[in-house]
């Protein structure tokens, strides 16, 4: 077993957090049961698409190392990332995965200057290189990301623009050449042109460097462009995961229906503008049941009393009680 | 009798800063002239950084230091005579303030005082616009208008950070429409939303302004977004408006480059063709280029462009474009 064809892998992960403060009894699980798998031979985006407050960013850092799940693995090329200590492995695992952060703010210290701040990163991964190499390698992480040394350098990340700001944060993040980037809504902050820009270079990662790219975001159009799997997580909980084109043209899953129909179709007057209720926060997580029925428009008393499992129906995972043969 | 309820002329503006002994203009507003009708919904769309905020401060007639006007007027026209708003004394705008013009300001949802209950900030600032009411008659008008807006009046003694971020939305929409104003300026109201809360916010803001017969100028970057709410629209520049038009004529028949570039690399469900994405950065408003603004990143560029500024005109499309191209 010790070829595996599995990249990274996420089993039955699971976190919770104490609502309110420790003393609270009250406890919302962020990330239940999730699972799935990147493989080495074939490189992938997957979206991880759900509304603010269902998890997403704890199963990024769950991934990342910053935090420990309650129960539950994960595993990169066979390995338990939580048990990796020290340095050595620490650096082991930062050489492969690596993280992207929403805002290219975050990335940068403002009173370093962005070449300065990306040759140490290299200088971090590869220590004792010559300083030629280091630079060359700052160099060509900048070049995939359609920038340059001579571009940036001697600037100071508020003398860039918005764009070049977030393209530096990208070759930051490839300088060890990672195997997989985990970017946390990358572009939820940018404009709709600079959106595109960032989607697209992600793609060329993916199809030219062979990076796998877990893509977290809202946007169900960028992610119906780039990725080639999706995963729709709501509560904790993934509802809908599998191939990103047919799930997003035919969902099964009432809440994937209703992200799907809330996405703005950019041709005037396309979408529907229902000033429907109004939709719930942290409350759905502490329901019984299924965590979406009381928003759901089909459901059933066994939704309210019974945490649907996740079945495979035609040719995608979908956890629903409509589905499998429950009713 | 007018169609119009605002209008600005040859407006230009910028931000004078003197720092370290060094003058600085930011010429953020250059030559808008802008005609707005009553009862319409109007887009104002560009990238972030080209103006839009700054534009709608004015059109509120917000101008202090370091902003300052330097040539054009803004008229609010829904008096009995048109009220030149840079000329107007405090205590005319004052009284023009929630009544006629409401503003709802970009990230405001997050603005409510956090240690004020909602009611408290329905008081501090809609009630001294009202005075004509008893508190209590108050009171009976904000909750009948939450109804309206589907907030129950429990809302009213909660504090912001109880309420969830579509909620706060709301209650910002609740807090601008409370007086019925003809005019309600609303920047980047549903940017921070995701799809859900976004559709539901939109399809309330349409609503409202169906059930007032009033005009909503919105401002944001999102086409999306005018798509499907925007009767008309203009697109904004480095701070001159580059096409005017009807929501369907820009979307259809895109004459100004700039435009048809935004229109081309919109993402939507359903489309997985490559999109492209515009090169370079938006220019240095402390430095803008000679002749069309636009003219560094513009793939039809002529020799002309670099020197002369392109004036509108009526294009064949219907829409008023800038750019010495269009027919
Ligand atoms: N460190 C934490 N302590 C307590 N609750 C947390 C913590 N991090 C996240 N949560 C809660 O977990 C839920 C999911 O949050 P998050 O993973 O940030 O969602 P998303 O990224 O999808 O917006 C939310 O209810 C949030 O309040
Ligand atoms: N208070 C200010 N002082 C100096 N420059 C400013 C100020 N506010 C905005 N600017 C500059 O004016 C330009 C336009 O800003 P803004 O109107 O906020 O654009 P938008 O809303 O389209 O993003 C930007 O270049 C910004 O840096
Ligand atoms: S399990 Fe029931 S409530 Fe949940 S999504 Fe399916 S039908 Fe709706
Ligand atoms: S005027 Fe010239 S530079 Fe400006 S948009 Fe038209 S073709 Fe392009
Ligand atoms: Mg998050
Ligand atoms: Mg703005």
């Amino acid at each position: 077993m010790s070829e595996t064809n599995e990249l990274l892998s996420v089993r039955n992960a699971k976190k919770s957090f104490r609502l309110g403060g420790l003393l609270s009894t009250k406890e919302i699980i962020a990330v239940n049961e999730v699972s799935f798998t990147l493989f080495k031979d074939k490189p992938d985006i997957l979206s991880i698409i759900g509304e603010s407050g269902s998890g997403k960013s704890t199963l990024s850092r769950l991934i990342l190392r910053l935090l420990l799940p309650d129960s539950g693995n994960i595993e990169l090329e066979g390995k338990d990332v939580h048990a990796m200590k020290g340095r050595k492995q620490e650096l082991d695992y930062m050489r492969r995965v690596q993280p992207i952060f929403q805002n290219p703010f975050e990335t940068f210290n403002p009173l370093n200057r962005v070449d300065e701040f990306l040759l140490a990163t290299a200088k971090n991964y590869y220590p004792g290189e010559k300083p030629e190499l280091t630079k060359e390698r700052v160099e060509m992480a900048l070049q995939a990301v359609g920038l340059s040394l001579s571009e940036v350098g001697g600037r100071y990340p508020h003398e860039l623009s918005g764009g070049q700001l977030q393209r530096s944060s990208v070759a930051r993040a490839i300088i060890p050449n990672p195997k997989i980037l985990v970017a946390d809504e990358p572009v939820s902050m940018v404009d709709a042109s600079l959106r595109m820009s960032i989607v697209n270079l992600f793609q060329d990662l993916k199809n030219k460097l062979g990076t796998s790219i877990i893509y977290i975001t809202h946007d169900l159009a960028t992610a119906y462009y780039i990725s080639d799997r999706i995963a729709i997580i709501h509560k904790g909980y993934f509802v809908e995961q599998g191939e990103t084109a047919p799930i997003l043209t035919n969902p099964k899953h009432p809440y994937t229906k209703l992200l799907v129909e809330s996405t703005l179709d950019p041709r005037p007057g396309a979408t529907s503008l229902a000033d429907g209720d109004i939709s719930t926060g942290d409350e759905e997580y502490l329901a019984v049941g299924c965590k979406f029925a009381a928003r759901c428009p089909r459901a059933m008393d066994i939704c309210r009393k019974v945490q649907p499992e996740e079945t495979i129906d035609g040719t995608w995972k979908v956890r629903c009680h409509l589905y499998g043969g429950n009713i | 009798m007018s169609d119009l309820i605002l209008q600005t002329k040859g407006l230009r503006a910028s931000y004078i800063t003197h720092l370290y002994g060094i003058d600085r203009e930011v010429k953020v507003v250059d030559g808008v002239d802008l005609a707005i009708r009553k009862n319409e919904f109007f887009g104002i769309a560009g990238e972030s950084g080209c103006g839009k905020t700054t534009l709608l401060k004015l059109i509120a007639g917000f101008c202090k230091p370091p902003l300052q006007v330097q040539a054009g007027k803004v008229e609010f026209l829904g008096l009995d005579k048109p009220l030149s708003l840079f000329d107007a004394t405090e205590e005319e705008l004052y009284k023009i303030r929630w009544r006629n013009i409401s503003y709802i300001m970009q990230g405001s949802m997050n603005v409510l005082n956090p240690v004020r209950k909602i009611d408290k900030s329905f008081i501090d600032f809609a009630y001294p616009h009202m005075q004509e009411l008893t508190p209590a008659q108050f009171r009976e008008r904000v909750v009948g208008h939450l109804g309206n807006l589907r907030l129950s009046k429990d809302v009213l003694d909660s504090y912001p950070h109880e309420l969830s971020g579509g909620m706060r939305q709301r209650v910002t929409i609740g807090l601008a429409t409370l007086c019925s104003p003809e005019i309600i300026i609303a920047d980047e109201p549903t940017t921070a939303l995701d799809v859900v809360v976004q559709r539901e916010t939109l399809g309330l803001m349409k609503r409202i302004q169906k059930e007032l017969a009033n005009t909503i100028i919105l401002v944001t970057h999102d086409l999306a977004v005018h798509a499907n709410v925007s009767d008309r629209i203009a697109i904004m520049y480095a701070g001159t408006i580059v096409e005017e038009g009807k929501t369907v004529d820009i979307f259809d028949h895109p004459a100004h480059p700039y435009t048809q570039h935004l229109i081309r690399s919109l993402p939507r469900l359903g489309d997985k063709e490559k999109k492209g994405y515009l090169k370079g950065a938006p220019p240095n408003l402390a430095d803008p280029p000679s002749g069309c603004r636009f003219h560094p990143r513009c793939p039809l560029a002529i020799d002309r462009c670099r020197t002369e500024v392109p004036l509108p005109k009526m294009a064949s499309s219907g829409t008023m474009t800038a750019c010495f191209l269009a027919e």
